[in-house]
């Protein structure tokens, strides 16, 4: 029923002021693992918002109009104002969740937790193992402290939500997190994405699954529910998103951005009105027109739009370029389009989106390609290439 | 439900008006409700706790009904928002 809730939310007309329905509001930027492939990197010298900040941002984005609160991090259970933040958000009748590695959620904290009125939590879960686990956080024990946080919210009936992100050195491990989830019963997400950090440093790129495994990945765990998506050719509207329409976030320095992952700046809540920046600022004008705009590269022309979940942010951070194609995007659509033609039968070359017009996937070598490029299905231009 | 029983939002409840229509989050059954115009009216109405007889009386004032059909239709409404755990009774 949740996920129904986009058709259950009034939309405004082209022209008017969207309202932001969902806020991301980073707490802290500080964390206590040191994960491999986090994208969230520390700004030294800046001071981080108080609480009091914090609260009157809540007090501001609940005027507007939001719903929907998701607290982040760093770890945002290292605020140390992290329960009376959410205590907050909630008796303010938010839809509060927060993802976190569940490290500081000891019985107190899950108690206030469960007192107040939480959506739900998303705890990152990196294997079924410590090793595994452990080796992707870089903290001894961590999953263990993890596992045992996740049982203190749900002996006390939160809601909590595995996440499960896949790297190179984990996504072995994601049938048996799945299995370790099920026995749980607790729901999970695995997902095969890795993005570039948000100071553009792209090393984390290096941490991708396989393609071959990245294909399994989505078979087995996104497969069941994925179904192409609708192609607005006339105007490409699906090729934009919810960042700057029904979406904002707030890092803990007060920086207003479009999206979580888009690192663009807007305004600071230090220096302007959340509403002043929400309705003047010239990059989220020119962002809610996103699908207009005459800068779109490669992708309007595209011939595997129906299988792409281009995220604009993901490809700014990817290729410094908002407005063209994003070669991950454009690798995962070739594997969707892949994974349907053979559960069809289907035997034909699949045709080379935009953003790999060099033939080459950051984090997929070129090796991988070639010997991808052997199987009956599509990838030929990659054997070309090798 | 009898006239003095004060009804309110559920604790388990996040709300908000959007464009004049409230969005209704029952947040342990993980369901999402949004309101006509009328609803928004009655929502907004009891939000801070309202007996029965209040909102009765509100909907008497507010819309061109008779008594009767006021607490009919009053009646009906909140047992629909009791059963979606989107209300609850105050003791």
């Amino acid at each position: 029923m949740i996920d129904r809730v986009k058709a259950l939310l009034p939309n405004r007309r082209q022209g008017e002021i969207p309202i932001p329905r969902a806020a991301i509001v980073e707490l802290t930027r500080r964390c206590n693992l040191a994960c491999r492939h986090c994208y969230a990197t520390p700004e030294r010298g800046r001071r981080e918002l108080s609480r009091e900040e914090i609260v009157g941002l809540l007090d501001q984005l609940r005027d507007i109009g939001t719903l929907f609160l998701t607290f982040v991090g760093g770890d945002p259970t290292v605020n140390r104002d992290f329960v009376s933040i959410v205590r907050h958000a909630s008796r303010a009748r938010f839809a509060v969740q927060f993802f976190s590695n569940g490290l500081l959620i000891d019985d107190a904290t899950a108690e206030a937790l469960a007192a107040e009125n939480l959506l739900h939590v998303g705890i990152s879960i990196y294997g079924a193992t410590p090793e595994i686990h452990d080796d992707l956080t870089r903290r001894r024990g961590s999953f263990e402290k993890t596992l045992r946080a996740v049982r203190r919210l749900k002996e006390r009936g939160v809601h909590v939500v595995f996440k499960f992100i896949a790297t190179n050195r984990n996504a072995h491990e994601a049938w048996a997190a799945v299995e370790m989830a099920r026995r749980l019963e607790i729901p999970i997400r695995v997902d095969p994405t890795i993005t570039a950090r948000d100071d553009l440093n792209s090393d984390t790129i290096a941490l991708r699954p396989s393609r071959d495994m990245h294909k399994r990945l989505l078979r087995d765990f996104q497969g069941p529910e994925w179904t192409p998506q609708e192609v607005d050719r006339a105007g490409n509207r699906d090729l934009s998103c919810g960042m700057a329409k029904t979406l904002v976030s707030v890092n803990a320095y007060g920086d207003v951005f479009p999206c979580v992952t888009l690192p663009i700046p807007a305004g600071n809540i230090r220096y302007a009105p959340f509403r002043t920046i929400w309705e003047e600022s010239t990059l989220l004008r020119e962002l809610r027109g996103f699908h207009r705009s005459s800068r779109l590269q490669g992708c309007p022309s595209c011939g595997l739009r129906a299988y792409c979940s281009r995220c604009p942010g993901n490809t700014y951070t990817e290729t410094r370029n908002l407005y063209g194609p994003s070669p991950s995007a454009c690798g995962e659509a070739v594997l969707w389009k892949e994974l349907e033609n053979e559960s069809k039968g289907i035997v034909e070359e699949v045709p080379l989106p935009p953003g790999l017009a060099d033939g080459h996937l950051p984090g997929w070598t070129p090796a991988e390609l070639a010997h991808e490029a052997g199987c009956s299905v599509g990838l030929r231009w990659a054997a070309d290439g090798a | 439900m009898k006239p003095d029983t004060v009804v309110r939002p559920s604790s388990r409840t996040a709300f908000q008006v959007l464009d004049g229509q409230a969005v209704v989050v029952a947040t342990k059954k993980r369901t999402v409700h949004r309101f006509d115009d009328v609803a928004t009216d009655l929502w907004r109405y009891l939000e801070p706790g309202r007996t029965v007889r209040e909102i009765e009386a509100f909907v008497l004032k507010t819309y061109d009904v008779d008594e009767e059909t006021a607490k009919k239709d009053v009646g009906e409404f909140l047992e629909t928002l009791l059963s979606l755990d989107l209300v609850q009774v105050v003791e």
